[in-house]
């Protein structure tokens, strides 16, 4: 409805004819308050490029923890200009904007394998800027090889189809063989050792279980190495019996007590020599005890072997006499130190044992590292089937569909090929740093 | 603008673009290891195209200043493409950071993004509703400009017309308690009426005055024309109430005038922020 008061007719009264050439007020204050934002924003762009501190701004997110101290040096890293444009260019083999030799001034980062056939830059796996470890390297960086392997060598590889471990990751090498057994030598049985009633230190029922004798280590990572002294000496002590005839208490009590002190677990020359010094020791002590030798079980000779020649009752001799005794119910005896150890036929030219290095594994798993401590709210036996393992052969380790069981769908343990594997072979590290504190300073 | 059936095409070209984008983005970032990036090449594409996206959003008000161009296409179709390309922009921007925020200048970035945005939706709002509230509630529209003029003329008019009422002469004058609502005393209340409240109204419309009030405004003019002593210039109150009516009309048109329009002094400000942080933006990530 137009307005009555306003005639079409006398427009020009109503109406001012230029009014369009005037300023309009809100188009003003439009184009004022976006000049200013304009001409703040300027400004503070400004402000923060020249006031030096302040490249964490531009930074897409912050740099890794162990970088920290470079927050603010981009330089360090981004060593040349413009490299975030070059990499867009075609046939950029390595599309990252740090290139290598700004990691290897202070990193090695050795190659992973001799037969590989594309080097993938540092900055293309471990990314930068996500204010997370540099460690944290997707599945899709190794698989982008592993998944369809090739060689220098153009030989196969077992490792050659692997898209996850889930889905395709080999049977760890321990397994895939001809499943040779525990090399180690000394013979144990875990299925009696894990028994409910066995007897401890004083015939004592004991019941042990796994970390009894395999203990953490200090980064709760792996385990100690096994010895006989933590191990085994508690319940299994070297312990050796004198010959004599023993009327005087204290001549028995001395040699109960000697007896009860166990013999080192050393080589076994070494293992004669101690005994022979305590003897000798136990003799001048009680020089009663030459006159034990009489009667004594120990001039028994053993079957098939001629009795030894009574010796003047010296000290050398009765000293003799027992290290003979106490060395042939160690290295001769069953209960001495081939109860554990495997001895070779042959004797030294001094008559001793030689006995089979231990050759206890430390890591089964040689290409993979593993954590015990993530794992502790298992049970030892849902991995390591000790309960059942009767004879010193059997290899304890599990197989990948244990892993699976967690590691892999349905559950939602990680499955990240890092977890387990590293890239760099550390053994070919060459890396030694040649900067002085002041040159790294300056650096920074 | 109104979103009628001719944005349908838009719709569904921006919906259908921005499905290819988010399906391609998830596809290429399970591919990629480790995950895509804003740095990545594929991430600088999808960042290149938001950009792109929005440079034409913003050209929008360039093309106000060449309305000769005609060769540039109608500006209903640039309107059209301003507000979905411009939020099809987002989703390439959503692509390109990886549903991420990033650092402070990315997350500034982001804020103002989200700034232009909102402020464009609303105002797309406002573009829609309030034309229609002006048909209904302004019948005597005028061009927005000219209202300050108008109310200056009619403020004029209203002079004129309470000068008129005294020159129309009244019965005798009574001398008796009617005296406040016969002869003088009505026409001197009409004069008090028009000087303490409807002149002060009619010059400056938007401020607080009783006669905003539709109602209020009404019943005073009611209880003047009431009065005994004003029946003869009765129709001088009805051409009053007349101007009152469309000085209201004309305050009620600026005030929802500025609705329509104050959203701008939002959204042109942040557009702008939003170029000048993503140049910056462009040329630190290529730089490094």
């Amino acid at each position: 409805m137009p307005s009555p008061l306003r005639d079409p007719k006398s427009l020009p009264d109503w109406l001012e004819l230029d009014y369009y050439q005037r300023p309009r007020p809100l188009r003003r204050w439009k184009w004022l308050i976006a000049v200013v934002v304009f001409l703040a924003c300027v400004a503070i762009v400004g402000a923060v490029f020249f006031v030096p501190g302040n490249r964490l701004l531009y930074q897409a997110g912050p740099v890794s923890p162990v970088h920290n101290m470079f927050n603010n040096e981009c330089g360090v890293c981004h060593t040349d200009s413009f490299a975030g444009a070059k990499r867009l260019l075609p046939g950029d083999a390595h599309p990252v904007s740090v290139p290598d030799s700004a990691c290897s001034q202070c990193h090695s980062g050795p190659w992973h394998q001799e037969q590989q056939t594309f080097t993938p830059a540092c900055a293309s796996c471990h990314r930068e800027h996500r204010g997370e470890s540099l460690l944290h390297v997707a599945d899709g960086h190794c698989t982008n090889c592993h998944a369809d392997l090739k060689r220098k060598d153009g030989q196969p590889s077992p490792f050659q189809n692997i898209t996850s471990f889930a889905k395709d990751h080999p049977e760890f090498a321990l397994w895939r063989g001809t499943g040779a057994p525990d090399p180690g030598t000394i013979r144990f049985n875990h299925q009696l050792h894990l028994k409910a009633d066995l007897r401890g230190p004083g015939g004592k029922p004991t019941q042990l279980d796994c970390l009894n004798c395999h203990r953490y280590d200090e980064q709760r990572q792996y385990f100690q190495p096994l010895s006989y002294e933590k191990n085994c000496k508690e319940c299994h002590p070297l312990s050796v019996t004198l010959s004599g005839d023993w009327k005087d208490d204290q001549l028995k009590q001395a040699a109960q007590t000697f007896g009860q002190e166990a013999a080192p677990h050393r080589e076994p020359a070494i293992v004669r020599s101690v005994l022979h010094d305590r003897l000798a020791q136990l003799a001048e002590k009680y020089p009663a005890l030459l006159d034990t030798r009489q009667g004594t079980s120990a001039t028994r000779p053993f079957p098939g072997k001629r009795p030894p020649e009574a010796d003047p009752a010296t000290t050398a001799s009765w000293v003799n006499e027992q290290l003979q005794t106490t060395t042939r119910q160690l290295f001769d005896g069953a209960a001495g130190c081939r109860y554990c150890h495997q001895v070779s036929q042959v004797r030294t030219p001094a008559g001793l044992p030689e006995y089979a290095p231990s050759a206890i594994r430390q890591r089964w798993f040689a290409h993979a590292r593993f954590r015990h401590d993530s794992h502790r709210q298992l049970a030892c036996v849902e991995c390591h089937a000790a309960p059942g393992s009767a004879t010193t052969g059997d290899v304890l380790m599990p197989k990948i569909d244990t892993c699976k069981q967690c590691h892999g769908p349905p559950a939602v343990a990680s499955t990240a090929c890092v977890h387990c594997h590293g890239y760099h072979d550390w053994k070919h590290d060459g890396y030694r740093g040649k900067m002085t504190i002041q040159e790294f300073l300056r650096k920074k | 603008m109104l979103i009628d059936s001719s944005h349908r095409p838009w719709i569904i070209g921006a919906s259908v673009v921005a499905l290819a984008a988010l399906g391609s983005h998830w596809w290429l970032d399970r591919q990629t290891p480790g995950g895509l990036t804003g740095g990545s090449p594929i991430g600088v594409a999808y960042g290149l195209a938001g950009a792109a996206l929005m440079v034409y959003a913003g050209l929008l008000s360039a093309l106000r200043k060449v309305p000769a161009w005609t060769w540039l296409g109608p500006r209903k179709r640039w309107m059209r493409g301003h507000i979905w390309l411009s939020l099809l922009s987002a989703v390439f921007i959503l692509c390109h950071a990886n549903y991420r925020w990033g650092g402070w200048l990315e997350l500034a970035l982001w804020l103002v993004l989200i700034g232009v945005l909102v402020t464009g939706i609303f105002g797309l709002l406002l573009q829609h509703l309030i034309p229609r509230m002006l048909t209904v509630r302004v019948p005597r529209e005028a061009p927005y400009e000219q209202i300050p003029y108008l109310c200056k003329n009619l403020t004029r008019q209203a002079d004129e017309i309470v000068v008129s009422a005294w020159s129309v002469s009244s019965p005798e004058q009574e001398t008796s308690i009617l005296v406040t609502q016969m002869g003088p005393g009505a026409k001197a209340q009409l004069q008090d009426f028009y000087d303490q409240r409807l002149r002060p109204y009619l010059l400056a419309p938007g401020l607080p005055s009783p006669l905003r009030n539709p109602m209020k405004a009404r019943a005073a003019f009611s209880r003047l024309r009431a009065l005994p002593g004003l029946v003869p210039v009765r129709e001088h109150i009805d051409k009053l109430e007349d101007i009152y009516e469309e000085g209201r009309q004309l305050a009620e048109q600026e005030r929802l005038h500025r609705w329509l329009h104050v959203w701008l002094l939002a959204h042109i400000p942040l557009s702008v922020a939003l170029l000048v942080l993503g140049v910056l933006h462009a040329v630190m990530s290529l730089y490094y």
